[in-house]
C-alpha cells in the first residue's frame, strides 16, 4: 500500500475562519499533518458550532500557543521553519512576511475568506499543492495569494448557474464514514469525496480537543525533552 | 491568468507536467484549463468533426463560431487541440503512445476509453506505471466547483506519483464533492454526533436551497473575459493562450511529440481517425 498522496507534508494552520479550514481539510484528507494553533484565551471561533466543527477539523491536530505574547509568537515562527506549508489569513497574528522571513523554503499561503468558503478553501489546498509543485523544481518557497472573491469570480464565469445545496443524502450512498464522537459515540461524518485507486483517503481521526497535541508537537517538531515541553505549555 | 509574464519570469509552477484532457462539458475541462494556466502542457483530445460538445453550447443568441462557443473558449483557453478518434484501432494507438508521455489523463467518459482497443485501465497502468488518471463522474448539475475537486485530486495524485513513481485511479463523484462543500451543513442535520446510522438520517434531507454567485461580463463575441485565477503564486508565471481550433494542433502534437511523417498524418486525416 503506498502512502497517503500528502504524506509528510506538514502544515501549520493559522487561520481562524471557514475558508481557512476548508483549505486545511483537504490538505489533512490526503495525509497532510495539518496543525492547527489556538490557544485557550482564543480557540477557533469554529468550535462554537460543533457539528460543523466536526466536519472541518477531523484528520486535524490542535496546539494551543498563545500568539499575543511574544514568548507564543517566537515558538510558532520556530515551528514554522520545521513545517513545509503555513496557512495564514489578514489579521492573523503572524503575517506572510514574517513568515517567509522564517524560511525562503516556507510556502505561505494567504487565504482572504470573502465569498463561498468551501470553494476558497479549495482554492487555496490546490494553490499549496501548484506551489509545492514549483518547490519540488527550484528548491524555492513563496507566498500564494488565494482572494475569495476573485475564485467566486472565477466559478461564475465557468459555470453561471447558481450552485445547489447539498445533493439529497439518498444519493450519497458511500460518501459518508463512521467517526469516534464524544464519549464513545460513533456517528456518521461526510466522507472524503475522492476516490484513490492506491491511496484511499478516509476520515483518520476525529476533530481534535483544544491543544490535545500540544506536547506531541512541540515535543516531535522543535526537538525538546517533555520537561522542556511541559514547562513551555506551562507558561503559555 | 491574465498575468503578463515579464522576460525573465519563470516557467510556470507545473511546467513539467503533459495533460491528456479526454473530457467535455465543464468539470473536467476547467480543471485542466487550471492545469494549463500554472504550466502544464495540456492537450485536449476530441472527436474530429464534431468535438467538444460544448464548442456548440452556452447561451442562446450567440453566434456560431469556428474558435467555439464563449464558454467553450473560456474553459478551453491554452490548451493544444488534437482532433482524435480513439474509438479506431489507429486511433486507440496513437492515444496509448501519448499516454506514455503524459503524466496524467482526466476523462468523463471511461467506457468510450475502455470501450477502445487496448485502452482498458490495467492495459493503461501497466504500459505507464506513474500515469494517473481522473475520471469525473457527472453529477445533475453542471458545477465549477467540481472542476476545482478535480484540479485539487489530480494535483494530489500527481504529487504522489512524483515521490513513489506510483500513478493510480482517481475518482471524482460531483454529487460527492458538492456534497463535501456543504460538509458542515450535512454533519449538523447528521444530527452532530447522536446518530448512529446514515440511512436514518435520510429522512432528514430538505429541499436545496439555492445560493446566488456573483456574475461576470461575458463579451458576446471576439475576444472572451477568461475566468480570474482562483490563486496567485508570487514566485511563478500564469500563462494563457486562445482555445485550440478543433484539431488545431493535431499536426503538431502527432508530428513533434510522436514523430509521425506528413505522410502518415494524411492517411490518418483519409481515414477520419484525425
Amino acid at each position: 500500500m503506498l502512502p497517503l498522496p500528502l504524506y509528510l507534508l506538514h502544515v501549520l494552520d493559522l487561520t481562524r475562519s471557514a475558508a481557512g479550514a476548508f483549505a486545511g481539510r483537504a490538505l489533512a484528507d490526503l495525509g497532510a499533518e495539518v496543525v492547527c494553533v489556538e490557544s485557550a484565551a482564543a480557540p477557533s471561533p469554529l468550535r462554537a458550532d460543533a457539528a460543523a466543527f466536526r466536519s472541518l477539523s477531523r484528520n486535524k491536530f490542535s496546539l494551543a500557543l498563545d500568539l499575543d505574547g511574544s514568548g507564543g509568537r517566537d515558538l510558532c515562527l520556530s515551528l514554522a521553519a520545521a513545517f513545509d506549508v503555513a496557512l495564514v489569513e489578514p489579521g492573523a497574528p503572524l503575517d506572510v512576511d514574517a513568515l517567509r522571513a522564517v524560511s525562503p523554503e516556507l510556502i505561505v499561503v494567504s487565504i482572504d475568506a470573502a465569498g463561498d468558503s468551501a470553494a476558497t478553501g479549495l482554492a487555496a489546498a490546490a494553490g499549496t499543492l501548484t506551489a509545492l509543485f514549483h518547490h519540488r523544481a527550484t528548491g524555492q518557497g513563496q507566498a500564494v495569494i488565494v482572494a475569495g472573491e476573485e475564485v467566486a469570480a472565477g466559478l461564475a464565469a465557468v459555470a453561471p448557474a447558481a450552485a445547489a445545496g447539498p445533493p439529497a443524502l439518498e444519493a450519497l450512498d458511500g460518501f459518508f464514514e463512521a467517526v469516534a464522537g464524544p464519549e464513545g459515540s460513533v456517528a456518521p461524518l461526510d466522507g472524503v469525496p475522492y476516490r484513490f485507486s492506491r491511496t484511499p483517503a478516509h476520515v483518520r481521526l476525529p476533530a481534535p480537543a483544544l491543544g490535545e497535541h500540544s506536547s506531541d508537537v512541540l515535543g516531535h517538531f522543535l526537538n525538546l525533552s517533555a520537561a522542556e515541553v511541559a514547562a513551555l505549555l506551562a507558561v503559555d | 491568468m491574465s498575468d503578463q509574464p515579464g522576460d525573465d519570469s519563470p516557467p510556470g509552477a507545473l511546467g513539467v507536467l503533459t495533460i491528456l484532457d479526454l473530457s467535455e462539458g465543464v468539470a473536467g475541462p476547467y480543471a485542466a484549463l487550471l492545469l494549463a494556466a500554472y504550466g502544464a502542457r495540456v492537450i485536449k483530445v476530441e472527436r474530429p468533426g464534431s468535438g467538444d460538445r460544448l464548442r456548440r453550447g452556452g447561451t442562446a443568441g450567440n453566434k456560431p463560431s469556428p474558435a467555439g462557443s464563449v464558454p467553450f473558449r473560456q474553459l478551453n483557453a491554452g490548451k493544444l487541440g488534437l482532433s482524435l478518434d480513439y474509438e479506431t484501432a489507429a486511433g486507440a494507438r496513437l492515444l496509448a503512445r501519448l499516454a506514455e508521455d503524459a503524466d496524467a489523463i482526466i476523462e468523463d467518459a471511461p467506457t468510450r476509453r475502455q470501450a477502445a482497443l487496448g485502452l482498458d485501465a490495467e492495459t493503461l497502468i501497466a504500459a505507464v506505471p506513474r500515469l494517473v488518471i481522473t475520471t469525473v463522474k457527472s453529477g445533475p448539475v453542471a458545477a465549477a466547483t467540481a472542476g476545482l475537486h478535480v484540479f485539487y485530486a489530480t494535483l494530489a495524485a500527481l504529487w504522489s506519483a512524483a515521490q513513489t513513481e506510483h500513478g493510480q485511479f482517481v475518482e471524482v463523484d460531483e454529487r460527492f464533492a458538492s456534497a463535501s462543500d456543504h460538509g458542515p451543513e450535512l454533519s449538523r442535520r447528521l444530527g452532530g454526533g447522536e446518530t448512529a446510522v446514515v440511512a436514518a438520517a435520510a429522512a432528514l434531507a430538505r429541499p436545496a436551497q439555492r445560493r446566488e454567485r456573483p456574475r461576470v461580463d461575458q463579451p458576446a463575441e471576439g475576444r472572451v473575459a477568461l475566468p480570474p485565477a482562483p490563486f496567485r503564486l508570487t514566485a511563478a508565471a500564469a500563462t494563457t493562450a486562445a482555445a485550440p481550433l478543433l484539431g488545431e494542433h493535431t499536426r503538431r502534437v502527432l508530428g513533434e511529440f510522436l514523430g509521425l511523417e506528413a505522410a502518415a498524418l494524411d492517411e490518418l486525416r483519409h481515414d477520419g481517425v484525425v
